[in-house]
C-alpha cells in the first residue's frame, strides 16, 4: 500500500542547545523582517543626527568625550534602549502566545526552555545588533567631524565603554521585557509603565534607592569625565549630583546587578511560559 | 515512525474547567489505530479535549496518557505525536519551506534529510510554488494544508486534526479526505474533530459525540446518520463568479432554494447527505471554482436535541 508521505528516516530529539539554537536561529530571520525593525533603526540614529548637530554648531563647545557621555546617559539608557527592547523583546515572547502560533513548537519534542531561550535571545542579538549599528554611526561621525580626537586613545576607550554598557543595557532589557512578554496579558503596557514610570521616577528619589533601576547601574558605568564646574555639562552634572544625592557604586556592582536582572528575568520567563496553557482558542 | 502496534492513546475521567466555566465535563475514552472522529457544534468543547489529549493544557482532573504514558510534559512522546490545530494563525513572517524545515528539525528529524521531506511535504501539499513565500500572504486553504503538512511532517504514529477541512477547496477537501483515511489504514490513531457529519463520515465509522462538554455517545456513523437526512442543511460556498453558480445549482435535484450574497452563493437543501456527495460532480459539470465551504446551520444540532431527549 503506497503510504500518505515516505518516511524521513529515524528521529531523535535534539539536545537542548541545539533546539534553542534551531529557534534563535529561526527567530532571529523572524525578526529581522519585520517592518517595524526599520523605524526603530531610524530612531537609533537620532544620536548620530544630534552628534552631527554638535559638530555643525558648536564644535568647540562640545568636544566628543564630553558628548558622548551625555548621549550615552541621556538618550540611550533613558529612551533609546528600553524602547529597543520593547520593540523587539516582548514581542518576541508575547506574539506566538497571543496568536496562537505557540502550539506549533509545543507539539515539538522540545522542552520550554529551550523555546523561551531561543526566542529571547534571538531577540538580544536583534536589538544589540540594532544599538551596535547606531553606536557605529556614531563612531563614524565622531571620526569625520573630530578626526583628531576621535584617533585617540582615551575617546576610542571612552566610546568602546560606551558601547558595552549599551549592549549590556540592551541585554538586561530585553531579558526584563522578555519576562513580560511571557507573564502578561499586556506586556508593552508594562514595559512603558515599567521604563517610563518606574525608572524614571525612582532614579530621581534621593538616596540608595535608586539602585533599583537599570538606569542607574546603566548610568553609574558610564565614564563621565572629571566635571568641571566652569562648562556647563559640568554644572549642570554637580547640580544634578547636589540635588540627587547620587553617589556612585563601584562598577563592578552595577554590572553584577545588571547580569543578575537578566538571569533573573531569564529564568521567570522560562518559568512562565512553562506554566503557560493554550487555552486562549478553544 | 509507525511500529507493529498502533499507539494507545487513553483520556481516564479528564476534565478540564476555567474558574466556573466546564469546558470539558469528565471524558474517558480509549483510541487505538484508525480514524476517530470527534463531532459536536461549535463552541461544544472540542477544541478544549484536542488540546487536553494532546496535552497542550493541564486537564482540572484525570490524566491523559499515551501507550500508558502522561503525554503532558513528556518532551520525547512528542516526537510520535502530530497536531494540527483549529486556529489559522501562522507566524506570518517566515516563508513556508522556513516554517517546515524548523518544524521538521525540531522534531528530531536528521539535518541532512530535512530538505528533501519538506520538498516532499510542499509537493504533496501542492504548496510547491507558494514555498518562498511569507505565510501572512497564504490564503486559508493554503493555511490549512501547511497545518496538515507540519502535523504529518515528522511521520507522527498519533494525529490530532482540528477542524482540518476548513476552508478547503472541494478538491482539496477530497484529496485531505482521503490522505486521512489512508493515514487511518496505515495504522495511525488518527482523531479528525468536526460539525459537519457527512465530512467525517467520509473518513471513519467511529465516532465520539461531544454535546456541551461531555461525550454523549461513541459508536457507528450509520446509527447518527439515519437520524439527518430528514433535516434541512444552509451551505455558503464562496467562489469567483457567484450568479453563474447559483443559476446551475438552481436546476438540481435535492436543492430547495439559492441565494447569492457578497461573493457567496448559499444553498439551502433538504438533504445534507446527497448533497455533499453530488457537490463535487456538480462542480465539475458547472466549470465553476469554489474557493470555500462552509455550512451555515449546524445539521449536528438535531441529533444532539435527539439523543439528548429535549
Amino acid at each position: 500500500m503506497n503510504r500518505v508521505l515516505n518516511n524521513p528516516g529515524p528521529t531523535a530529539p535534539l539536545s537542548d542547545v541545539l533546539a534553542t539554537a534551531v529557534v534563535a536561529g529561526a527567530t532571529w530571520r523572524e525578526l529581522a523582517r519585520r517592518r517595524r525593525l526599520l523605524s526603530l533603526g531610524l530612531l537609533l540614529m537620532i544620536p548620530v543626527l544630534m552628534l552631527l548637530a554638535v559638530r555643525i554648531w558648536a564644535p568647540q563647545d562640545a568636544p566628543p568625550n564630553v558628548v558622548l557621555p551625555l548621549l550615552a546617559r541621556y538618550v540611550y539608557i533613558m529612551f533609546l534602549l528600553p524602547i529597543t527592547a520593547m520593540a523587539v523583546g516582548a514581542p518576541a515572547i508575547s506574539e506566538p502566545i497571543a496568536e496562537g502560533t505557540l502550539v506549533y513548537f509545543w507539539t515539538r519534542p522540545i522542552r520550554r526552555h529551550a523555546l523561551y531561550l531561543g526566542r529571547i535571545v534571538a531577540a538580544a542579538i536583534v536589538s544589540c545588533g540594532l544599538v551596535l549599528l547606531s553606536q557605529t554611526a556614531v563612531f563614524m561621525v565622531m571620526l569625520a567631524g573630530w578626526p583628531d580626537q576621535a584617533l585617540s586613545l582615551d575617546l576610542m576607550r571612552l566610546h568602546a565603554e560606551t558601547t558595552v554598557v549599551t549592549l549590556l543595557g540592551t541585554v538586561a532589557y530585553t531579558a526584563l521585557f522578555g519576562a513580560f512578554g511571557a507573564g502578561l496579558k499586556k506586556p508593552m503596557v508594562a514595559a512603558i509603565l515599567f521604563a517610563f514610570g518606574w525608572e524614571a521616577t525612582v532614579t530621581k528619589i534621593p538616596q540608595r534607592i535608586q539602585e533599583w533601576t537599570l538606569q542607574f547601574h546603566l548610568g553609574n558605568l558610564v565614564h563621565w569625565p572629571e566635571a568641571d564646574s566652569r562648562d556647563v555639562p559640568g554644572l549642570i552634572e554637580n547640580l544634578l549630583n547636589l540635588a540627587l544625592q547620587r553617589e556612585p557604586v563601584p562598577a563592578w556592582e552595577s554590572v553584577v546587578s545588571l547580569l543578575v536582572v537578566s538571569l533573573v528575568a531569564t529564568v521567570a520567563g522560562v518559568l512562565l511560559l512553562r506554566g503557560r496553557q493554550l487555552d486562549k482558542q478553544g | 515512525m509507525i511500529g507493529t502496534a498502533p499507539a494507545r492513546l487513553e483520556a481516564l475521567e479528564v476534565g478540564k474547567w476555567f474558574g466556573e466555566v466546564v469546558a470539558v465535563g469528565s471524558c474517558s475514552l480509549e483510541v487505538g489505530g484508525g480514524v476517530v472522529g470527534l463531532l459536536g457544534q461549535n463552541g461544544a468543547g472540542k477544541t478544549t479535549l484536542f488540546k487536553l489529549l494532546a496535552g497542550l493544557i493541564t486537564p482540572s482532573r484525570g490524566e491523559v496518557r499515551l501507550d500508558g504514558q502522561p503525554l503532558r510534559d513528556h518532551v520525547a512522546l512528542y516526537r510520535r505525536v502530530g497536531f494540527c490545530p483549529e486556529s489559522d494563525a501562522l507566524p506570518g513572517w517566515f516563508t513556508g519551506r522556513e516554517f517546515l524545515s524548523m518544524l521538521i528539525r525540531l522534531a528530531g528529524v536528521e539535518r541532512a534529510r530535512v530538505k528533501p521531506r519538506v520538498d516532499e511535504l510542499l509537493e504533496r501539499f501542492e504548496l510547491t510554488d507558494a514555498a518562498n513565500r511569507r505565510l501572512g500572504g497564504y490564503s486559508k486553504g493554503m493555511r490549512q494544508k501547511l497545518k496538515l503538512a507540519q502535523a504529518l511532517a515528522h511521520d507522527p504514529d498519533v494525529l490530532f486534526m482540528d477542524e482540518p477541512l476548513n476552508g478547503m477547496d472541494p478538491v482539496s477537501r477530497h484529496q485531505a479526505i482521503g490522505a486521512i483515511r489512508q493515514l487511518g489504514e496505515e495504522g495511525r490513531t488518527v482523531l479528525v474533530s468536526s460539525h459537519i457529519l457527512p465530512e467525517v463520515e467520509e473518513m471513519t465509522r467511529r465516532i465520539i459525540l461531544i454535546h456541551r462538554s461531555k461525550v454523549l455517545a461513541e459508536g457507528d456513523v450509520t446509527e447518527i446518520r439515519d437520524l439527518i437526512p430528514e433535516y434541512p442543511t444552509v451551505v455558503s460556498l464562496r467562489c469567483p463568479q457567484p450568479r453563474e453558480l447559483a443559476s446551475f445549482l438552481v436546476r438540481q435535484n435535492n436543492v430547495m432554494g439559492v441565494e447569492c450574497d457578497d461573493g457567496k452563493v448559499v444553498v439551502r437543501t433538504e438533504h445534507a447527505l446527497a448533497f455533499y456527495r453530488d457537490l463535487p460532480q456538480w462542480l465539475l459539470d458547472s466549470g465553476q471554482a469554489v474557493e470555500e465551504i462552509n455550512t451555515l446551520d449546524d445539521d449536528l444540532e438535531s441529533v444532539f436535541a435527539y439523543l439528548t431527549d429535549e
